[in-house]
């Protein structure tokens, strides 16, 4: 009793906490996760009825889909609550409190445990179930497929979760938990760029074209590959679906292995846990920081490195050679940010490889060169809700230096802007160059396609840095969080707005320029609108550039923190 | 050197800063006193440009604050209460990276960041990143940074916090120096009074936003009652310190 006493006390500033939400957030990401539930939820109804009504194979999809659906979700709970594991249980800023405490180490376990459960598997879930209803909706299934979703799902949760935190603890206990957690992040991403690639060489677009595999046989024993007994999705899937297909007494032994298995790790968990999480906690301690050698004991190159950095810092005049020279410092130092750079370049890869691909089957050119735009306007609000918005928000309780230094803002946000414009333009060009050379554009089109990209770049540049000095949060431990909240959204869809109304402008001249070589006897509508086109492309790019930094500068000045 | 007129701020209703007024010469170090949310750190942020007043003005060597905050802050450094820098750079890639921000020339800047190093007893950890620095030692490289570029205004919020007895005789000294030798100003708060009576050439109380008291140390000895009596005495009869033993009167600790 007094355990579970300790346990509800450990979790109660948690709940306070989220009690202090504001209400317009509540009410933004409400309404926003709502519209995600519903999306996700027709387009599972949608897609699932489809598969109901091809021939043969119809009845084999479903079941197959909800185990790799399953997988997939387990898959990214292992991975995020093992991360979130080293955060919760080691580096907490109030575990110092309570280790000085007389609070004993079970209930703390268990606090610490059911916190990062729920903090790291709410999204997986809100998600995922949507097309568990979709499920019970194709199949028309009765209330117990529903009961036995909400019974099962806590179950299945609960295992990857004990597994990372033992995982974490161990971890801990040999390298120090910021290691561990570099170390583990540094093999998650590695892997993650091998599975997408891999993916990718897979061609899995030719799934939707059965001609294109040596006979039917072939196809069918996608569907039919024999899965491991061993996995919990397939106990998941072993359960609800017989209840879809109406044969509830087949459910009860998965059901009861998912939630065996569940209590079994947990008591393993917590016993591993409680064991070495004094040890592990204490090694946390001596692995908060990380000394660095001398300049003089660093290999040539690095000495060189940091030579040229130095130099840079004092390169005038502005304070843009300076804070080129700390974000370089800092982005090389910090494994979660640099690690980003191989997730960037595997999307490089593939592309290229899409272009290859798609080159290969029957597109026109100037199809293919106007969907590369559509493309590289994602591609490139991608990168910069990871690496450019981020960029105000990084300089975090330090800020105050700049703050009070003879530096102004809008001087500072220009610094950001032309740190994160040079990488980030560059990649636009030469993703760009390489793909008009792989759809064989003719040059005059591959230098428009340069020119638009660059444009393009420079204003969701402009955008990232302007929003990122809006919505700042200064105070955020984790950097990779920064672009997860209402500014990050509100990035994304104001830059992904920008990108069709940039592109959708930029159509048509590049269309009259491809057709009047061609058919010049034949007008292609007013001339005053190939002007007008052009203007309106400017007009985008200009005001994009320049309304979020002036923005951002002003809501900048009036902060005071 | 420092001029403060009729200042005010307003967090929404909540006045923090109450028509305060203050004239601070060169040469001299000025304490600036007052209980805990007195409006000691938000009359210091609005003179280090962190901050704007609701009305009233601040100007720093003849340069008005809000009108000319560029070359205003050139001629100061600032010391806040908590040492926040960035964690991932080495003790002198930070001083080099503020010597950047005050645009100072390259050979200048990296003679007076060893010079600095040295002084403040950073020299062996200068390569080391500050992530690993104790939090003595993070607040001797924030006032390393703080006089790198040769100010004429030092504003320090707390100076003593984290320093040990070695660290806090080094800073005094250094503050003494700055101002008897280099004719610079400090502007300090502090809650240690038995600083504030060493260091100090003036001091100011300031309790709910208003100064409730200011002037030399004989001025402020007069004030509180003769010769014996000290300043501390004088602090808590006028932020209302001295109800600490009724308030403590059946309280068992």
């Amino acid at each position: 009793m007094a355990a579970l006493r300790v346990f509800l006390l450990l979790l109660w500033p948690k709940v306070r906490g989220m009690r202090k939400s504001r209400t317009f957030r509540l009410v933004f990401f409400g309404a926003l996760g709502l519209a995600c539930t519903v999306g996700i939820y027709m387009v599972s109804a949608w897609f699932l009825g489809r598969c109901l009504e091809v021939e043969l194979i119809g009845a084999l999809i479903p079941r197959k889909l909800m185990s790799l659906v399953l997988l997939v979700l387990l898959s990214i709970l292992l991975i995020s609550t093992t991360i979130s594991s080293f955060a919760v249980f080691f580096m907490s800023e109030d575990l110092g409190l309570l280790m000085a405490a007389p609070v004993q180490v079970g209930p703390l376990y268990f606090a610490r445990l059911l916190e990062m459960t729920l903090h790291s598997s709410w999204m997986v879930v809100f998600f995922g179930l949507p097309v568990f209803v979709a499920y019970g909706t194709v199949y028309n299934a009765s209330f117990s497929f529903y009961l036995a979703v909400l019974l099962l799902f806590p179950g299945l949760i609960l295992i990857p979760a004990c597994a990372g935190a033992v995982i974490a603890t161990v971890l801990t206990r040999i390298f120090s938990a910021r290691r561990s957690r570099d170390l583990l992040v540094f093999l998650v991403v590695v892997g993650f760029v091998f599975l997408y690639l891999l993916m990718r060489a897979m061609k899995p677009e030719q799934l939707l074209d059965a001609d294109s595999f040596g006979s039917m046989m072939d196809f069918l024993n996608i569907f039919r590959a024999p899965e491991t007994s061993f996995l919990p999705t397939r106990w998941m899937t072993d359960a609800l679906f017989p209840l879809l297909l109406g044969e509830s007494q087949r459910m009860f032994l998965p059901a009861a292995a998912i939630w065996t298995t569940a209590a079994a790790l947990m008591a393993l968990s917590a016993w591993i846990c409680t064991l070495m999480f004094r040890g592990s906690f204490a090694r946390a301690q001596e692995g908060r920081v990380r000394s660095m050698p001398k300049l003089n004991g660093l290999p040539r190159r690095e000495r060189l490195l940091g030579s040229w950095l130095d130099r840079l810092a004092l390169v005038r005049p502005g304070c843009t050679g300076s804070l080129l020279s700390k974000d370089t410092r800092v982005f090389l130092r910090d494994t979660s940010q640099w690690l980003q750079l191989l997730l960037l370049g595997a999307l490089a890869a593939v592309y290229i490889m899409n272009f290859i691909y798609l080159r290969a089957a029957d597109f026109s050119w100037f199809t293919l060169y106007t969907v590369n735009h559509v493309l590289m306007g994602l591609v490139v609000s991608g990168i910069a809700v990871r690496f450019v918005f981020p960029a105000v928000s990084l300089e975090g309780r330090a800020f105050w230096i700049v703050r009070t230094a003879p530096v102004t803002l809008a001087e500072f946000l220009h610094a950001k802007l032309l740190i994160h414009l040079a990488p980030l333009a560059g990649l636009a060009m030469l993703l760009s160059i390489m793909s008009c050379a792989v759809i064989g554009v003719p040059l005059v089109f591959g230098v428009l396609s340069v020119a638009l990209n660059l444009a393009l770049a420079l204003a969701v540049c402009s955008l990232g840095v302007g929003l990122g000095a809006v919505f700042p949060r200064f105070t955020a431990e984790n950097p990779a969080k920064i672009p997860t909240g209402l500014g990050g959204i509100t990035f994304m869809t104001t830059s992904l707005s920008f990108v069709f109304l940039f592109i959708s402008a930029s159509v048509y001249p590049s269309y009259v320029l491809y057709r009047v070589p061609e058919r010049p006897d034949v007008p292609i509508g007013h001339p005053g609108w190939f002007w007008f086109s052009l203007a309106a492309l400017l007009l985008l790019a200009v005001a994009c550039a320049l309304i979020p930094m002036w923005i951002g500068r002003r809501r900048l000045e009036e902060r005071e923190d | 050197m420092i001029i403060i007129e009729k200042l005010t701020k307003r967090f929404g209703k909540f006045e923090a800063v109450r028509d305060l007024s203050l004239d601070v010469q060169p040469g001299e170090v000025f304490g600036f006193l007052g209980p805990n949310g007195a409006g000691k750190t938000t009359t210091m942020k609005i003179m280090v440009g962190l901050m704007r007043p609701t009305s009233g003005r601040v100007t720093i060597g003849g340069l008005d604050i809000g009108r000319e905050p560029v070359a205003a802050k050139r001629l100061i450094g600032y010391i806040p209460d908590r040492p926040f820098l960035y964690e991932k750079l080495s003790g002198r890639e930070f001083l080099l990276f503020v010597a950047g921000l005050y645009a100072s020339g390259r050979r200048t800047a990296e003679y007076r960041a060893d010079e600095l190093l040295e002084l403040f007893e950073l020299g062996r950890w200068s390569g080391e990143l500050i992530e690993s620095y104790s939090h003595g030692m993070k607040q001797r490289l924030t006032m390393a940074a703080a006089l790198l570029h040769h100010p004429r205004v030092v504003v320090v919020d707390e100076p003593m916090v984290g320093l040990d007895p070695r660290g806090a005789a080094l800073i005094k000294t250094i503050f003494v120096n700055f101002c008897r030798e280099s004719g610079g100003t400090v502007f300090l708060s502090t809650h240690t009074l038995e600083v504030a009576e060493e260091l100090c050439d003036r001091v100011a109380i300031i309790n709910k936003g208003r100064i409730v008291a200011q002037g030399d140390m004989q001025q402020i000895h007069a004030q509180a009652g003769g010769e014996s009596a000290g300043l501390q005495d004088l602090f808590l009869r006028l932020t209302g310190g001295a109800d600490v033993r009724a308030m403590l009167k059946g309280f068992k600790v």
